[in-house]
């Protein structure tokens, strides 16, 4: 890796050395502009197709509608971002979520509404301990251990409901996901906006947003520079995990159940968020900004292709072109590919 | 061999006092002695090369200095004072910062990162990009190479750029020591030059520096002392002045009586 950008500078710096200056800075300049404007650009194609074949997409109604469903994958989204920004990833999130659903919808019937969604957003986080603990003392592979983790919960969760919906959830409980508004904005929406902005400060001002893109960037000089890099991962994946959990409680209050199977492939979904928004597949490189416009990328496309009454099966696909596209453009935007 | 280390040890008494000294450090991999008994002294505000063919053990020993090889024995000081290298870390506490080769480069981070990478200063854990600003500024401003911007990937960057991002990050942190190893190689004749005059920068700023290069053009150019390196053994420690580039050469290869280079 080093060995190749080395290579690159040195032919570089023998080929042109006086005029390199200038070019290189206006690189990343256009790349950026590329990539932000570029989703951004899709999603009003996209917008604009969806009103011409259908005017009930065109609806202040239905924008709600998708800010409320967005909600979650944002969260999703934004926890995946930050495990992938630090060269990790986390595919158990849907049984993060399909546990959480059911042990909040026990906890909530036992111990009551408020404690019953800490319990869960405890155990998001406590299960991402175990996943970061896993990766980043005893060196297991993201892959291996949030993949066996993703198995593990999801058999759990059908283990404790029997494979059933929890139902007969108090009324209460439904205010996070679908019944409450604020200022005539859904909950759900304003909890992942809020979120959104926290985190999106975090990582670019604080020392562990610092912290993370370097060890995404690269991870042994992060380690020669003295930044702790196990702990740094530990956090990524319980940032990772209690976002699902929160994820997971909105969603099981939107259908006021219980649901063990709940968040199904949502890992696919927020993989494919991340890289839609720009997120440097080995990490180090991308915005939480990028990866919101993913989100809405991805929201909108659902939205819109089922009022045209396409079915899911063409989502499906749709998804996934997308995110091959798009993980194309994350290769050649990489910093080391110079033309 | 052992009347020719008496004698080139007088340098050190002419040598106010060491800043940092290995002594009787040996290292072996198996049967291979990659260091054996070596003693080194670099004084204050002192440019140093080492000097050697492949193998002769120049990288194992900035290697113990800087913390990323353990010594089976021997000692190190630091300012007279015994200290223990374990890991980069301990070697950086101490104010020694080695700038590799293969340069600990966050390359997808900007200069300003990567000049205060794992060290950015902080309020209440969020980092002052400001202060960053400033001292980078004013760091920077005293290095020869000029970097186009402090919000540039370090990708884009020129190895002499790189190489002066690494040079600035130990400037910030105050270092005392700086290491480089081959800085002049895969640079361009224009780089060469501004990286020479960098090192020189830091010698003027009361810093020391100890340079491994293949190069004797560069390192007669820069170096006031020169320590030459062959199978593992420190052959000899020449002043610059008091020597000639074929005398150091055949220190190097053995054809050259000691004697006569000092």
């Amino acid at each position: 890796m080093s060995l190749d950008a080395n290579r690159n500078n040195s032919v570089q710096a023998t080929k042109n050395n006086q005029t390199q200056t200038p070019e290189a800075s206006k690189k990343p300049l256009r790349f950026f502009i590329t990539q932000e404007i570029g989703v951004g650009a899709s999603l009003c194609v996209l917008i604009g197709i969806f009103s011409l074949l259908q005017p009930l997409f065109w609806d202040r109604g239905n924008f709600l509608n998708i800010s409320r469903q967005a909600a979650e994958p944002a969260l999703l989204a934004m926890g995946q971002a930050v495990a992938m920004l630090a060269g990790g990833f986390d595919l158990s999130i849907g049984g993060i979520m399909g546990l959480t659903s059911a042990v909040v919808a026990y906890a909530v019937l036992s111990v009551g509404v408020i404690p019953g969604m800490v319990i869960g957003v405890l155990l998001g986080t406590f299960i991402g301990f175990i996943n970061g603990t896993l990766i980043a003392r005893y060196r297991l592979p993201p892959f291996i251990v949030t993949l066996g983790m993703l198995s593990l919960c999801r058999g759990l969760a059908y283990i404790i409901t029997g494979g059933l919906p929890v139902l007969n959830l108090p009324e209460e409980f439904s205010y996070l996901g679908s019944t409450g508004y604020v200022g005539g904005l859904p909950i759900a929406t304003i909890i992942a906006v809020v979120i959104f902005c926290i985190f999106y400060t975090v990582l670019t001002r604080s020392k562990f947003g610092y912290d993370v893109y370097s060890i995404g960037g690269n991870e042994s000089a992060a380690r020669l520079a003295g930044i702790n890099v196990a702990r740094i991962r530990t956090l990524i994946y319980m940032i990772s995990g209690s976002l699902a959990s929160i994820a997971s409680i909105l969603l099981s209050s939107r259908v006021s159940s219980g649901q063990p199977s709940l968040g199904d492939g949502a890992e696919l979904l927020s993989v494919a968020a991340v890289i839609i928004g720009g997120v440097r597949l080995r990490g180090g490189q991308g915005s939480l900004f990028g990866v919101m416009l993913g989100v809405a990328l991805l929201a909108i496309l659902a939205n819109g292709l089922n009022l045209i009454n396409m079915s899911s099966y063409v989502q499906l696909v749709a998804v996934g072109l997308i995110v091959m596209v798009a993980s194309v453009g994350s290769v050649i935007r990489g910093p080391r590919s110079e033309e | 061999m052992s009347a020719v280390i008496k004698k080139d040890f007088m340098l050190d008494e002419e040598a106010v006092k060491p800043l940092l000294s290995l002594h009787q450090i040996s290292k072996h991999y198996g049967h291979v002695r990659a260091l054996e008994n070596v003693d080194f002294s670099l004084t204050f505000n002192e440019v140093h090369a080492i000097v050697g063919d492949n193998g002769a053990g120049k990288s194992t020993m900035i290697k113990v200095m800087a913390g990323a090889v353990l010594p089976d024995v021997g000692e190190i000081k630091f300012d007279g004072q015994p200290i223990q290298i374990r890991n980069p870390q301990d070697s950086s506490n101490h104010g020694i910062t080695t700038v590799f080769q293969h340069l600990a480069l966050v390359d997808t981070r900007d200069v300003l990162s990567n000049l205060f990478l794992g060290r950015e200063p902080t309020n209440w854990g969020w980092v002052d990009r400001q202060k960053m600003r400033d001292d980078a500024n004013r760091v920077l401003g005293e290095l020869s190479i000029k970097i186009p911007s402090l919000s540039e990937p370090v990708a884009n960057l020129s190895g002499g750029q790189r190489q002066a991002v690494a040079i600035g990050r130990a400037l910030l942190q105050g270092s005392k020591v700086i290491i480089m190893d081959e800085p002049t190689a895969a640079l361009g004749v224009e780089e060469t030059r501004k990286v020479l005059l960098v090192i020189e920068q830091l010698r003027e700023k009361g810093l020391s520096v100890i340079v491994v290069s293949h190069n004797m053009h560069h390192v007669f150019s820069m170096a006031d002392r020169i320590t030459v390196m062959r199978g593992g053994r420190r052959i000899a420690t020449v002043k610059r002045r008091e020597t000639t580039g074929d005398a150091v050469v055949g220190l190097i290869t053995g054809t050259e009586l000691i004697d006569r280079a000092i």
